[in-house]
Formats: C-alpha cells, structure tokens, sequence
C-alpha cells in the first residue's frame, strides 16, 4: 500500500517537473521522419526559449502512429499542433472535428494548390514520388506504369499502399486517370509480381541493396540513400507529354482544437512555415523541395518549375482516399 | 476441556468425520491412532481452529469455538500451539527468530523475550544456538526447535501431528521421554496423533483409535 | 483492514487502472447504429479472409511452442543436469533473444541475407517468422524447464537408476515428471506467438493480430480494431480451462529439495558442445552479426550521445514499472493462490487477457478511458506508461509469484497464525521473505519487458517522454543503419547488464532458500 502511495507521489513530482518553463511549451505530434523533423524543433526551442514536447512516429505500417492518438484524444486534446507528412491525412482529421482554422501570415507565398482554402492546414517542404532505380538496371523505367510493364516483371516494389504517402499517390491517380483505369493499372501491377514493403524508407533499401531493381518512393527517401552513397539514381516518372507528372507530396502543418496553448501553437506553426524552415529542410538530407519562392533549392534534386507535376486536389483525394481504402486492403492481401 | 460433538466432514466427496464425537479431558495426554488418510490431521486442524466442518461443533472451556462451517474463534485465539509433522521450521529465520515469532508478534519486550529464549531452549537441551541457521540444525535439532518454538506462547493445549515419525528409533525414544517429561512439568494438555502403536502406548494417558 | 478489505482495494485499483478502459473498448464492440447487436461478429464470422489469418497465427503460434517447448526441453536439460562445460555462458547467450525487442532481431536476419534469392524466400514469410520467434521465445522453455528439474525428487531418479541407465531414466521418469511444466511451457509461448505482430509484420507473414492493427493504422475504426482482437479471448478461455485442469491435479505443485543428480556426459561431452556451439551460433550470432557489421566506434558513440535522454527515461520507467508489477504481482498472485476473495478466478482471467490482448487495444483503451481534463496528472505523465505496462505484464509477474507461493507448506503459516500473527504479518514476516527469489526474478521480467516494449509505449507515451525502443523505432526511417544498429547494441546492452544482475541474485537465494 505504502509504495503504491510513494509511487503516485513520484508521479506528482514527474509531471510538476516536466511541464514548467517560462516561457511555456508547446506539444507537437510529427509524422515527418524524426531524423529530419527534430533538428527544426530544437532550432525552435533554441530561437524562442518555448520548450517543444514531441512525439515523432514512423508514418508507416509498423506504428499506428500518432493519427489514432490524435483521434483517440479528441476530447481533451494533448497536442497543439500536427505536422503531417502530406496533407491528405489532414483532410481526414478536418472531417472529424480534430483541427482548428489557423491562416498564417508566413503561409503569403505558398502557392494555393498547397493549402487548405479554409486554412485548417497548410503545406510546406514538399517532396516529389519518385523511382528509385538501381543503377545496374539496363533498361531504366520512366513512369509509374513500369509497374505493369511485363518488362520488369518481378523486379519492382512498392511500400503497402495501405499506409503513408503511397495511399495518398494511389488516391490521386484514383482521381486522375479515373477509377477504371487506376483499377486495371493496380491489378497489372499484381499480376506483375510486384512485392510489398512496409514503408517508402524499406523500398529504397530494398532497391539499394539490390534486391529490386526500382521503387516508387518519396524524394527524401531516395536521396538520403543517394547520400548514403548506395548504387542508386533518381528518375523522375512521366515527364513525357503524355505523361501524368510526379505527384507533389506537401508536408502540413495544423492547429488541433481546443489545443492547450494555441499562442504558442501558432509560433511554432510560423515558424515552420517561414522560409528559414523550408531552407533547412531543403538543404538537409531529406532535400525537400521549398514552396515558398526564391529559396535556393538543394541541387540533389530538379526544382519543382522545370519539372511537370500532377495536378491535383487535395480535398478529393483524401475523399478518395477514404472511399478506396476497403479496396487497397483487399488488393494488398491478395496474392 | 475441549469438546467435538457430532462432527461431520466430507471432503472431495468422501466423508472424512460422520456425526463423530471426542471429548478431551485438561491435562491428559490423549493419542489419536489410525491409518493414513483416516483424517488424523484433519482432526487438529479443525481443534487449532484451521479449518470448520460442514457439521458439528467443537467447545473449548465451555465456550464454543466451532459450529458448522464457521469458526467462531480464530486460531490464535485458542491458546493452542502445534507441532508439525513437517516442522516448519520457517527457513529465513534462524533459530531465534522462529522462537521468538509469537512473542513478537504480541509485542512481548525485549529483554523479557530474550529470557525466554534461553530458557525453551535450556528446555530442549540446544543452548547456545540462537543464531543458528534452520538447515544447519539436524532432524533431531530441528525437531527440538519446533517443540521449544511451540511452547513459546505457554499454549494450555499442545497438537502433535505425527512429530517423530522421521526420527530413528534411539531418537525416537529420547524424544518421546522430553515430550512426557515437558508435559508432565509444564502441564499442558496434549493431543498426539500417530500411526505407530508402540510410540502410542508409550505417551498416551489415554488411547483413541480413529478408523477411516 | 481485513484481509478480504484490502484484497478488494488491489482489484479496485487494477479494475480502474485497466479493466474499466478494456470494458469499455470490448462493450463498443456490440454497439451499432440500431443499439446492443451481434451484428458486427456476424460480419466478423464470415470474412474469409479472417479466417485464413487466423488459422496462420493459429498455424504458426502451434509451431513456434511445439518447436520451442521441444528444443527448450532438451536444453533445460543439457544446461541444467548435465556436466556441459560452460553451462552458464551457454543459457546467458541463449537468453539473449528474448531480451530485445523482437523485430530487431528480424531486422539483423534481414541485414544478413537481405530479401532476394533462396535464403531471402525463406526469411521473408512463414519459416522466418517461426524461426525468429523460436529463438525469441526459446528462453521461456529453458527456463520453465530448468526451474522444472530443480523441483523432481531425486529420489524417484534414483529409484530408477537402480534398474536403468539415464538414458532410460530421462526419457520414463524425468520427462513423465516434467510434463505438466512443459505444458505451461507451451501455453506460455503459444500466447506469446500469438500475439507478437512485429516480426511476422516485418517479413510480411499475414497473421490475425494484423487484421486488428490495419483497422487501426489505415482505418481509423477502433469499433472494428477492437472486435478483430475478440478472437484471441476465445483463446484465452480454452487456456485457462487447461490450465484448470492442471492445477486441479494438483500436478503444478512441487515439493523443492536441495539435492539435485547430475548426469555425467563423458564422451558425449564434445558432440553436444559442438551441437550447442553451433545452434547459438546459428539462431543468435548470425543476425547478431548482420546488425552490428556496419557499426563503427565512432557511430557508437554518436548513437550514445543522442540516445543518453530516452535511454535514461527508458531504463526509469523500467524500474518503475518492474516495481508496480512485484507488487501487484504480489497482491493478485496471493489472492488467487489463498482464494481470499471470491472473484479470484476472474482475477486470473484478467490478467490472461490483458496479456494477449493487442498492445495496440490496452493503448487505444488507455487513452479514451484516462484522456479527461480531471485525470491530466495521470494521463499527461509518464503514469500512464506505467499502468500500460502493469496491466500488459501482469500476468507475467503473478504467474512467476504465484508458483513460489504455491509451494510454501501451509504450515509455515498456520505456525504463525497460531502465534497470534495476523494476515498482513504473515504476509510480511513469513510469505514475503520466504517469496524474495520470486519477487525479484518477477521483477527482473517485469524490467526487460517493459524495457523493450514499444508499441504501447508509443500509443501513450506524453510528449516529450521516449523510451529506447520507440527511439530505435522512429530512427529506423532514413536513420543511418550504422546508428540503427549501434542503438540496437546499446539496448542489448542495457538489458543484459541487469540480467547478470539477477543470475547472481537467484543463484544466492538458491543457496539460501533451496531446502524450504
């Protein structure tokens, strides 16, 4: 009995201790890799003395990550802010309630293709999906549709497109190409022998030791390989006239309801959204590509006007995304 | 003294005790004999108040203790003190401790506990083993601690359920000679239990046989 | 306080701390649009494709103990009756495996032979999965084994050895004596397998507890997450019925003695050090290896610096929680062995159920229940981490407790009684002393697997806390596999240093206590 009373007393003590400062805090969930995520918060912490509590996640399958605790938390929430690693998740914790309207200053300049109309999010640091190839490969895939080319039977792999940023792309091909197209696509790729990994990050290894000859991935995954100096290269699919462009993956950065420090919610969120932040970003490992205009763009990567981009809606994909998901878990389990 | 009326007891279906009654006189020495498994020990758990029959009742000067399924006064309550047929002796404590258990246990003071000590176990024959460990001790030794650690409290009623059955027979003897001499001196009442006739005879004031 | 008071007070605590918010999750279940309904396990019983995850995880758990409980059976033995030269060095490099988090060890095997080729088919799917989580679950068996052996009267091995050679003795009177342990052994490791998704998530070998954590991660529906983890009660109702039926033959119950008889190897002796050599150097150096060839003292150090805040708060709340579980342990482990109040079976049932239920479902559970503005200082402090932990790993540490209780002689306290002592004297003078070997080696699990958990870690944790595990998980992405790695050696590292601890700690009381 005494120790369980102890025990309580030592919980006091470890709250009273971790939630004082003076000039406050600010609780953040992030979705972005926490290799590139968590050097931009302690910069914060640093520039404006606010302490910042993270929780950092893994954005695929192997965590249920910190969209369920931000749904789970709804009714007393923890967090201030979300920074998510693309915008469509963020369409889905609009609908339920979760976020609140923030229109920041620092967002004047990112294009609106990029930002909630309704500001209940906006999009920074963008990556691009791109393939990643191995650099042995003789013939070297130039679209998406390499996936169902009998040419590259076997020889490819994708992230399960049940989770992260590849529902997002499938989502918007849904919407793009229609759902008849996307469908007969999909099945191709099955038929195909394509394998699944269970994130982006496993594809690009997969690809990077050779045991695939390419993969659909986000840009930061490719190019932190690249760095890594793995026998890789970067091809950006469907640039051809025909083609559909690379899909642009904003992060996005919102203000949760009720949040508990709202003041310093939107500091941090205008501070993320600043050029400094994207300029960082841009130029560490993950090379993110900068929204706003004349920040200096990491030359590991094309900047984003001399490439063709897939145009796309972000509030109907995440509806998309929505209506498809019964789909691509079934498509995913199917051998 | 101690009175068991129309005890009835089943256990796993088989009926241990029917309608079974026994009356102990103060002072006496009383041998319980039967097979095993004839409920010998079941008998001195239900009079040290471990455990009630589904029937019955049990009267300890004049007061009832037991009656049916309820115990009405607990086993610390009774004056009652038991030796085991396993000892336990309990092992983290050494000698002392386990003596000493009970006294403490009633706040008894320190110097007076100490006395106390000394004399049990001038008692039993083994002075100068306070600070012993349990498993140091022989089964002879150890058999001696139990009987000093149950004398302790000055209990009026001793329970002895089979206590020498793991001795030779030379301890057997001497032991059996302590036990009747200690009661005869400190006038307890003593309830025996064994499956060993001669053992019996040798102790008993009186003789009951149970059958199962 | 009476003894039923104060047993009542521990089921309170733990009703409110776990049972509540589990309750509350598993009653959504039967809640539709139209009210109370069966509707949803309706739907539930005829999804084929549950049916088939299911009959994997069922498929691959049923491999994974036989396979376990057989291979730790022999080595129990090996290790603990015969005269194998380095016995010691051999169980504590065994032990290994279980004391990280398992998907580490997946991802050394992966870094070893990677996904193409023979070997790769092999690693990636069913036989991977298994082989990873033998290894994983391989200490259980040893272990559960070894203490077995501790408790067989020498006696009937001699009387045997009197007509036959060890061989014959081993096989007709050891193991018959042995087999009701070795049935826990496998029930044990049955749940275990049951519930680890980790492994088999990360060499894409689809098992049921996937089914429950895709709702989770890609749908957002606790409703159904929840209903996909219902299954596994069925399971942990046909273990408790086993395990009734083993108590009640009493066959769980050892007497324990000091003398134990050592089977000499002679010219065995060289074929089984080779034969052991070689499985440890298989089934623990080879993934060993593939994680820690990239790493380099400079990275090691880099990994330490960054990881010294989560592996302090890591090895905090281990303790914490190692703490809360011994006592806890304590409490429900005495009133399920004594029966002090009548509910004790359900007791037992809960903590059986806490412990295959989803990490991800006691998480989920957690938050909804505890996330209210009044409930802050528990929920928005490391707290909740720890009630995560007590209610995941009850189960283990009662059960360990409850066994050494089971084998003091009652007698021990009906001495005490008879001296006046009272319920809590007893408990405190008598059955705690007599208990310490149990209370720490309780402990001592309750440390290294709350110190290697992460996924409820991750689901409750308040901002700004991380733990070791969660840290290592959030670096795998894009993290430089030289970090990943050396972090995976640090965590190696940090629980085995404690492990020693105990083996020290045990082998005295051993000594101390074995007679009793």
């Amino acid at each position: 009995m005494k120790s369980l009373f102890l025990l309580l007393g030592c919980a006091f003590i470890f709250s009273a201790c971790t939630s004082h400062s003076t000039k406050g805090t600010v609780t953040v969930y992030v979705s972005e890799d926490q290799v590139f995520s968590e050097p931009l918060l302690k910069d914060f912490e640093k520039e404006t003395g606010i302490r910042v509590h993270a929780i950092y996640d893994t954005e695929e399958s192997k965590s249920t990550g910190v969209m369920n605790r931000l749904i789970a938390e709804k009714a007393n929430p923890q967090a201030d802010v979300y920074w998510a690693n693309e915008p469509i998740r963020a369409e889905i914790l609009r609908q339920k309630g979760i976020l609140a309207p923030y229109a920041s200053p620092q967002a004047e300049g990112i294009p609106d293709a990029f930002r909630d109309r309704e500001h209940y999010w906006t999009g920074f640091s963008a990556r691009i999906r791109v393939l990643i190839v191995q650099k042995g490969l003789k013939t070297k895939p130039d679209s998406i549709l390499a996936y169902a080319d009998p040419k590259y039977k076997g020889s490819a792999v994708i992230a399960n497109p049940l989770f992260g940023t590849t529902t997002s792309h499938i989502a918007a091909l849904f919407t793009f190409w229609g759902e008849q197209k996307t469908k007969a696509f999909m099945k191709a790729m099955k038929a195909n022998h394509t394998a699944l990994a269970t994130s982006n990050g496993e594809s690009a290894d997969f690809v990077a030791s050779g045991s695939y000859g390419f993969a659909l991935v986000d840009s930061d995954d490719a190019v932190s390989r690249l760095k890594a100096g793995k026998p890789v290269e970067i091809v950006y699919p469907d640039q051809g006239d025909k083609g559909t462009g690379v899909f642009v993956v904003p992060n996005a950065v919102m203000l949760i309801r009720k949040a508990p420090h709202p003041e310093n919610a939107k500091k941090l969120i205008d501070y993320l959204l600043g050029k400094e932040s994207e300029k960082k970003l841009a130029f560490a490992d993950c090379a993110q590509i900068p929204l706003h205009k004349g920040i200096p763009a990491p030359d590991t990567l094309k900047p984003i006007r001399d490439l063709k981009t897939m145009p796309v809606d972000f509030k109907q994909v995440a509806q998309k995304m929505i209506e498809i998901q019964p789909y691509l878990k079934a498509w995913s389990q199917s051998k | 003294m101690i009175t068991l009326r129309n005890i009835t007891l089943t256990r796993d279906h088989k009926t241990v005790f029917d309608r079974f009654d026994l009356h102990i006189e103060t002072g006496e020495r009383l041998v319980i004999r039967g097979e095993s498994g004839s409920g010998k020990t079941t008998l001195l758990r239900l009079i040290a108040g471990f455990i009630a029959p589904g029937k019955g009742e049990i009267i300890m000067e004049r007061k009832t203790v037991t009656r049916d399924s309820s115990i009405l006064v607990p086993p610390d309550r009774r004056n009652v003190s038991m030796l085991f047929q396993d000892l336990a002796l309990w092992p983290h404590l050494d000698v002392k401790g386990n003596i000493e258990f009970g006294m403490r246990i009633r706040k008894m003071d320190r110097t007076e506990r100490e006395a106390k000590v000394k004399s049990l176990l001038k008692m039993v024959g083994l002075e100068q083993y306070e600070a012993r460990r349990i498993d140091t001790l022989s089964g002879g030794e150890q058999q001696r601690i139990a009987l000093a650690r149950a004398l302790a409290l000055s209990p009026k009623v001793l329970l002895m359920d089979e206590p020498l059955s793991s001795l030779d027979s030379e301890r057997n003897r001497m032991l059996r000679k302590e036990i009747v001499r200690l009661q005869e001196t400190l006038g307890f009442t003593l309830v025996y239990v064994t499956h060993n006739r001669e053992e019996a005879r040798k102790i008993a004031t009186r003789e009951v046989e149970i059958k199962s | 306080m009476t003894r039923r008071t104060a047993s009542w007070i521990v089921v309170v605590l733990l009703a409110v701390i776990g049972l509540l918010p589990v309750l509350s999750m598993v009653f959504s279940t039967f809640h539709t649009e139209a009210g109370f309904s069966f509707e949803g396990y309706r739907q539930m019983l005829h999804t084929p494709s549950l049916w088939q995850s299911f009959g994997n995880s069922l498929l691959l758990a049923f491999t994974v103990a036989s396979a376990a409980t057989l291979a730790g059976t022999f080595l129990g033995i090996l290790l603990e009756k015969t005269t194998l030269y380095f016995r010691k060095i051999w169980l504590a490099l065994l032990l290994i495996p279980l004391l990280i988090p398992p998907y580490i060890l997946a991802y050394g095997w992966y870094m070893l032979v990677g996904r193409e080729g023979a070997w790769g088919e092999i690693l990636f799917g069913f036989w991977g999965t298994a082989c990873i989580l033998f290894s994983v679950y391989l200490p259980i068996a040893i272990l559960i084994t070894s203490v077995s052996l501790r408790t067989i009267d020498p006696r009937f091995e001699e009387a045997g050895l009197l007509v036959c050679p060890w061989r014959c003795v081993l096989s007709k009177i050891t193991l018959v004596l042995m087999l009701p342990s070795a049935m826990v052994s496998f029930l044990l490791i049955f749940i275990l397998s049951m519930g680890e998704f980790s492994v088999a998530n990360f060499l894409r070998y689809d098992i049921f507890p996937m089914e429950s954590f895709i709702q989770f991660s890609a749908f957002y529906d606790f409703r159904t997450a929840t209903l996909y983890a219902m299954p596994l009660l069925a399971i942990v109702l046909v273990i408790l019925g086993i395990e009734s039926l083993l108590f009640k033959k009493g066959a769980l119950r050892f007497k324990s003695r000091t003398e134990r008889l050592t089977i000499p190897l002679h010219a065995l002796q060289i074929p089984f050090l080779v034969l052991i050599g070689t499985f440890i150097l298989i089934i623990i150096g080879m993934p060993l290896y593939g994680l820690m060839h990239s790493i380099d003292a400079q990275s090691f150090i880099h990994a330490l610096h960054k990881a010294a805040p989560a592996l302090g708060q890591s090895l905090l709340y281990a303790l914490l929680s190692a703490l809360l579980l011994v006592f806890f342990g304590f409490a429900t482990a005495y009133i399920i062995v004594y029966r002090t109040i009548k509910g004790w079976r359900v007791l037992d049932a809960m903590n059986l159920f806490w412990f295959i239920l989803p990490a991800t479902v006691i998480g989920i559970a957690l938050i909804l229940f505890w996330n209210r503005p009044y409930t802050n200082i528990i929920y928005a402090s490391p707290l909740i981490i720890l009630f995560g932990y007590l209610v995941k790993y009850l189960f283990l540490s009662s059960k360990i407790i409850e066994l050494r209780l089971s084998q003091i002689p009652r007698s021990f306290m009906e001495a005490a009684q008879l001296t006046g002592a009272s319920w809590y004297q007893i408990l405190l003078y008598i059955l705690l002393p007599l208990s310490s070997g149990s209370l720490a080696a309780a402990g001592m699990i309750g440390f290294v697997f709350s110190l290697r958990e992460s996924t409820l870690t991750m689901l409750v944790a308040p901002a700004g806390t991380a733990t070791l595990p969660v840290y290592i998980f959030t670096q795998m992405a894009n993290g430089s596999e030289a970090t990943v790695a050396s972090l995976c050696l640090i965590m190696l590292l940090i629980v085995i240093l404690p492990l020693l601890g105990l083996s020290g700690y045990t082998a005295y009381q051993g000594k101390k206590y074995d007679h009793a």
